[in-house]
């Protein structure tokens, strides 16, 4: 071989050794590639996973949203018919009323507020059960409608129902822990009328008023 | 002790010999039981043959007919194939079709049918029972077309027409539709209109009264339905009155029945029941007939005869038949008159001899309080009871213990109808009176004016002291009740209405039933300051009302009969002392060893004061002695009476509002008139003032009791609702707004206390003077004492009084001495560290600064050799000493001045004053602080005596004489001292003295 061949074979090798260190650095070059391909993959993936958690949340709270507004809607269309009824109630029970539950009794606002305040419960509650007892019993029914909604109001600013509507039923037997005799009752015996449920506070287990019953 | 049993009866019953109240029970309850079952069956039947009868086409099972809803029409049943046939056109046939009037059969005329009815009825496809598939008649006689029906005579012809149910079209000669010289022949169905022509279709409802009425029974009930279908076909119009529909909801009055029948209004015999009761109970009661209703009825009534009488939870039947159990009813044995019962052969029942249930190791403590009663029970443990509250299923609370001390009339007459004729466990009824929880619950349930007002009794204790008490009851059915003077009233058995003595008897009913045996051994608490008269008068109605708790074959027991008693005990708050020195560990451990005590008993109508010193006795014939002395109190401190002062100070703050709206107030006691309020405010508690009284208290509890609602007072004006004298809106009721000052009031409450307070520690000093026995433990009791202001107050008069007693010992020897400890406050049982962790199933055994005196009166039994109880607040006559200080105005006209003290006793006469003018005053007191010589002269009592002209006299040794006679009378005299030394020979004045 001369030396021209072995300075050939030389430069061939050495480009040979060249392109093998070259193909190491590209093949280590490729993995990382790879590697960080990878990872952006998993953390493409990811982010997607997250994307449609999000999209799913965003689209549960709409629903909500949704939900709440027509609630809203409805309790406060709902307020707007029982605060229309109200006008109706006698003067009676009016008076009575503008003194610790409805201040302004024209004025819608005051009207929900009012009602929304527990404190509010007890006496409209009391001024019911006095229509009911004095014979005005259209009055005692519409008191009754806006009494329930005010629960509902009053329950819709807590975590839980404080105020839960006394359950009691005729043909139930007379218990007077949670019932009271209403007029032409006999002392013991089953309740064969209903004239007024009660109303507990769920927290505490007190009854705050109890229902008025007839027993016989 | 051995417990000998009846042998003259037997055990187990083959018959049941019941009396005439019971008896009478048993068959109107079964009366109105079964006018009871017939709404509960009545309401269920039409849902019960729904299945079978909620259809169109009905046949029925005792009638030849069927009914189609659509066109509310019956039919004649086609079976029988005796339907008139036709020859359509016919001129013969025609003038028969026109000539026919009705089809008769079961008492129905029926008539030709409408075209509108016959399509709907007959209609193809429509399940007509009598129409098969292709539309032909199933059962009509053998013609050639048997879809056809005569439908009448065309109106203004001799044309017949018809329906042709194949083809579901109308035919008829001339009227185009009906093939020329046709020989078809049709069947005359005819109708029986329930609503006339073309009428709309009837309800399920409609159909099934219509069918009653008219007797008829649908085919395919099962044989019970059948039989209450029929009984209700026969019986319907005798029951129509008290039967109605509405909403799809069958009714029945069964409240107007038995109303009907018990008052004989009613007296037919329907579904195999005969309700003339009146005429079946006499020919019962006078032996012609023999009794043949239900052994229910009758079992019924025994395992209710407690529920009915005072509200106990019934008895469960093994109580029966259980061998072991039996019932005490069933032991009483025959009286005359008594009917006789027969049992079913299968049937036996228990009878129970009352003496086995005795509980003769057993023992019953009641303190018997202004407010509430607490009962504690001990056989073994000692328990308290719940009163009137008898679903024993139910959790209690400790409310629950404390028993009000109230009662309701809602039919007095029926009830002392009742209680004076049985010796023992009379037939009275839960209904005629209430006592305790729903008696007390009771006043708030209806409007002022109305009967509950005056049927309600709360102030029993408080009536047996006034010598001057004459209140008028009014029961629900509006009879007058009057209540003589206390001591002035006998027994109800002797004609009288002695209320405390109808209050010892729920009581005895909730201590002795067959849930919890039988006890025949009771200690009563006392008020350590009623007349011993009083005292004794009280022990004796709850004798009399306890012993009538027991059944009668146990009162005829005399054996038995020797243990049953009735004594009193200790007072209470000796009693509150024993439990108190008890469960604060302080009891002497060794003989020499002295525990002084004082009790601050702040209940919630008035405070009681008192002292002692517990030892162990060198003899030991006693656990411990104690000797209880220097009784006083407070009549007009009490929780509810600061309740009542808080809404008196609240209405003099709003006057204007409560002038301009006519609110009447009654004068709480203590308190003073302010100028101008003569005609709104009252002495007398007439409804509405007492009403407003109440309400406006208990709206400003939150201040006293100091709960978390007191927040809301300072948000805004108190709204509340009050009684007026004038009508507003046709209502004396009025809303109004009132200005509440908290910090007022609580200052208010804190001075009121703070008098109480001073009162106690001047009682104490004189009550301990030369006793020199330190520390002195103070212990407080009653639930009033629950509230921090008493605490805050006792904390800062021990710490003065333990100052000034340093002060006092420097004073005299010079020494300085650490005097801290020589008071020790204790709270209320069950409020301090003794206190376990509340366990509900302990709740019966809690001691509070309440339930203490019932626990502790135990202790204090006979024979028990426990605990002895010197009383040294009564005299050696068992009578309790004079309270009041007597004395005038002083020396600036203004103060009181004591001049007769508790030192003198009953019977010693006493310079009062000079005799120079026959009128003079006296003023009096219990109030301890008397005997500072400071008290305002008008917050004392007076009376004004007078002497004869004889008796006056200018002569300087002449004077008046007064002496005590009993602890609320006094006898005054004029003389010289020597006339008083012997036996006084002149005119003697008697005074009596009340206490507010």
């Amino acid at each position: 071989m001369d030396e021209h061949e072995t300075l050939t074979a030389r430069r061939l090798n050495k480009a040979r050794e060249e392109v093998q260190e070259l193909r190491g650095r590209l093949k280590g070059m490729l993995s990382k590639i790879d590697q960080r391909s990878k990872k952006l993959m998993s953390e493409i993936e990811g982010l997607r996973a997250e994307n449609r958690r999000l999209e799913q949340e965003k689209s549960s709270l709409q629903g909500t949203l949704k939900r709440v507004r027509e609630q809203s809607a409805q309790r406060f269309e709902r307020g707007w018919e029982l605060f229309q009824r109200y006008q109706e109630v006698g003067a009676h029970a009016r008076q009575i009323l503008q003194t610790g539950v409805f201040a302004h009794e024209d004025d819608f606002t005051s009207f929900i507020c009012g009602g929304a305040q527990p404190k509010s419960l007890a006496t409209l509650w009391d001024v019911t059960n006095e229509c009911m007892r004095s014979g005005r019993r259209e009055d005692a029914e519409i008191l009754w409608d806006i009494f329930e909604y005010c629960v509902e109001l009053v329950n819709s600013t807590k975590e839980k129902d404080i105020y839960a509507i006394l359950q009691v039923d005729e043909g139930d037997q007379f218990d007077s822990d949670f019932q009271t005799e209403g007029p032409r009752s006999r002392a013991q015996g089953k309740v064969i009328e209903v004239y007024l449920r009660g109303y507990r506070n769920n927290y505490n287990g007190d009854v705050i008023r109890k229902s008025v019953v007839r027993v016989g | 002790m051995m417990i000998e049993l009846p042998k003259n009866r037997p055990s187990r019953l083959s018959a049941v010999r019941v009396n005439k109240i019971q008896f009478n029970h048993i068959f109107t309850d079964s009366a109105v039981a079964m006018g009871e079952k017939i709404a509960r069956d009545l309401a269920a039947l039409k849902d019960d043959i729904a299945p079978v009868a909620d259809k169109r086409f009905v046949l029925f099972k005792n009638k030849k007919v069927w009914f189609d809803r659509e066109v509310s029409g019956l039919f004649p049943r086609m079976e029988d194939r005796d339907l008139p046939v036709f020859q359509c056109n016919s001129s013969f046939d025609n003038r028969a079709i026109k000539n026919f009037k009705c089809f008769e059969r079961e008492g129905f005329k029926f008539s030709f049918l409408t075209f509108q009815e016959v399509e709907k009825t007959f209609g193809k496809g429509k399940g007509n029972p009598y129409l098969d598939g292709s539309g032909n008649l199933t059962f009509c006689k053998n013609v050639s077309h048997r879809s056809n029906i005569i439908v009448g005579i065309k109106e203004g012809s001799d044309c017949s027409y018809w329906y042709d149910a194949s083809n579901n079209c109308r035919r008829g000669n001339e009227c185009g539709n009906c093939p020329g010289n046709c020989t078809y022949t049709a069947t005359l169905v005819p109708i029986y209109r329930l609503r006339g022509k073309n009428a709309a279709a009837m309800s399920y409802f409609d159909s099934f009264f219509s069918w009653i009425k008219l007797g008829l029974m649908p085919e395919g009930l099962k044989a019970r339905q059948e039989k209450f279908f029929s009984d209700l076909i026969n019986d319907y119009p005798t029951l129509e009155e008290y039967i109605t529909v509405e909403d799809e909801t069958i009714t029945f009055d069964s409240a107007h029945f038995s109303a009907d029948v018990l008052s004989g209004a009613f007296t037919e015999t329907v579904f195999g029941y005969d309700f003339d009761i009146k005429g079946t109970l006499n020919a019962v009661l006078d032996g012609s007939k023999q009794y043949s209703g239900s052994v229910g009825a009758l079992k019924t009534e025994l395992l209710n005869c407690d529920h009915k009488r005072a509200n106990i939870q019934p008895y469960d039947e093994r109580i029966l038949t259980d061998i072991n159990r039996g019932h005490w009813d069933l032991f009483e044995p025959a009286r005359e008159g008594d009917i006789e019962i027969d049992l079913p052969q299968d049937e036996m029942l228990v009878a129970r001899p009352p003496q086995m249930d005795v509980r003769l190791h057993g023992l019953c403590a009641i303190d018997f309080g202004t407010k509430s009663t607490i009962v504690v029970c001990r056989d073994g443990d000692a328990r308290m009871l719940r009163i009137g509250k008898g679903d024993y299923s139910k959790a209690p609370t400790m409310k629950d213990f404390e028993n009000p001390t109230a009662i309701e009339l809602r039919d007095i007459n029926s009830f002392l109808d009742a209680y004076r004729a049985r010796v023992g466990r009379p037939f009275t009824e839960w209904d005629q009176v209430t006592v305790s929880h729903q008696a007390a619950e009771a006043i708030f349930k209806a409007d002022v004016g109305s009967s509950v007002y005056n049927s309600v009794f709360n102030e029993l204790k408080q009536w047996a002291k006034d010598e001057q008490s004459y209140p008028i009851l009014k029961d629900l059915s509006g009879v007058t009740q009057d209540i003589k003077p206390y001591l002035e009233t006998q027994s109800i058995d002797g004609g009288d209405f002695d209320p405390i003595e109808l209050y010892a008897y729920y009581l005895g009913l909730y201590i002795n039933n067959m849930h919890h045996k039988i006890y025949l051994d009771y200690i009563l608490s006392y008020p350590v300051n009623y007349r011993k008269d009083v005292r004794e008068h009280i022990r004796a109605s709850f004798e009399r009302g306890l012993r009538k708790s027991l059944p009668p074959a146990l009162q005829a027991d005399e054996q038995m009969m020797k243990h049953f008693r009735v004594y009193l005990g200790a007072s209470e708050p000796a009693a509150y002392a024993i439990s108190a020195l008890e469960c604060f560990g302080l009891e002497p451990k060794r003989i020499g060893d002295k525990i002084a005590y004082g009790v601050f008993d702040f209940g919630g109508g008035t405070t009681d004061f008192d002292f002692g010193i517990e030892y162990i006795p060198e003899n030991k014939r006693r656990n411990f002695v104690i000797d209880q002395f220097g009784f006083n109190g407070d009549i007009l401190l009490g929780g509810e009476n600061i309740l009542e002062l808080l809404a008196y100070e609240v209405y003099k703050d709003n006057i204007d509002i409560m002038r301009k709206n006519k609110i009447p107030f009654a004068l709480p006691p203590g308190c003073e008139l302010f100028a101008g309020a003569e005609t709104l405010v009252s002495r007398t508690k007439d409804a509405s003032s007492h009403m407003n009284n109440r309400i406006l208290a208990e709206k400003l509890r939150p201040i006293w009791e100091h709960t978390d609602e007191i927040k809301s007072f300072g948000e805004d004006a108190m709204p509340v609702t009050l009684f007026s004298r004038a009508k507003n809106n046709d209502s004396y009721t009025l809303g109004v707004k009132l200005n509440v000052d908290v910090k007022r009031l609580e200052k208010r409450i804190e001075e009121r206390i703070r008098v109480g307070v001073e009162n106690f520690f001047q009682s104490m000093y004189s009550a301990f003077e030369g006793k020199a026995v330190y520390p002195i433990h103070i212990f407080l009791a009653g639930n009033s004492c629950r509230s921090a202001v008493v605490k805050t107050l006792f904390d800062e008069f021990i710490k003065q009084e333990e100052g000034k007693l340093a002060e006092n010992i420097k004073a005299d020897s010079g020494q300085d001495k650490d005097t801290s400890g020589t008071f020790i406050l204790h709270q209320p049982l069950g409020m301090g560290d003794e206190a376990s962790a509340l366990d509900p199933s302990m709740l019966d055994r809690q001691r509070t600064g309440k339930t203490g005196v019932a626990f502790g009166l135990l202790r204090c039994r006979k024979g028990g050799k426990d605990i002895k109880i010197n009383n040294k607040n009564v005299d050696r006559d068992d009578e309790v000493k004079f309270q009041y200080f007597l004395g005038d105005a002083g020396a600036d006209g203004q103060t009181f001045t004591v001049r007769i003290g508790r030192e003198v006793k009953y019977g010693e006469w006493a310079y009062f004053t000079s005799a120079d003018e026959a009128d003079f005053e006296i003023y009096y007191t219990t109030t301890p602080r008397a005997l500072k010589n400071n008290l305002p002269i008008e917050q004392v009592s007076m009376v004004r005596c007078v002497l004869d002209d004889e008796d006056v006299s200018e002569d300087d040794d002449a004077g008046v004489y007064v002496r005590k006679v009993d602890p609320n009378t006094i006898e005054y005299a004029a003389g010289s001292e020597d006339d008083f030394k012997g036996e006084f020979k002149g005119k003697i004045y008697r005074q009596k003295l009340s206490q507010v």
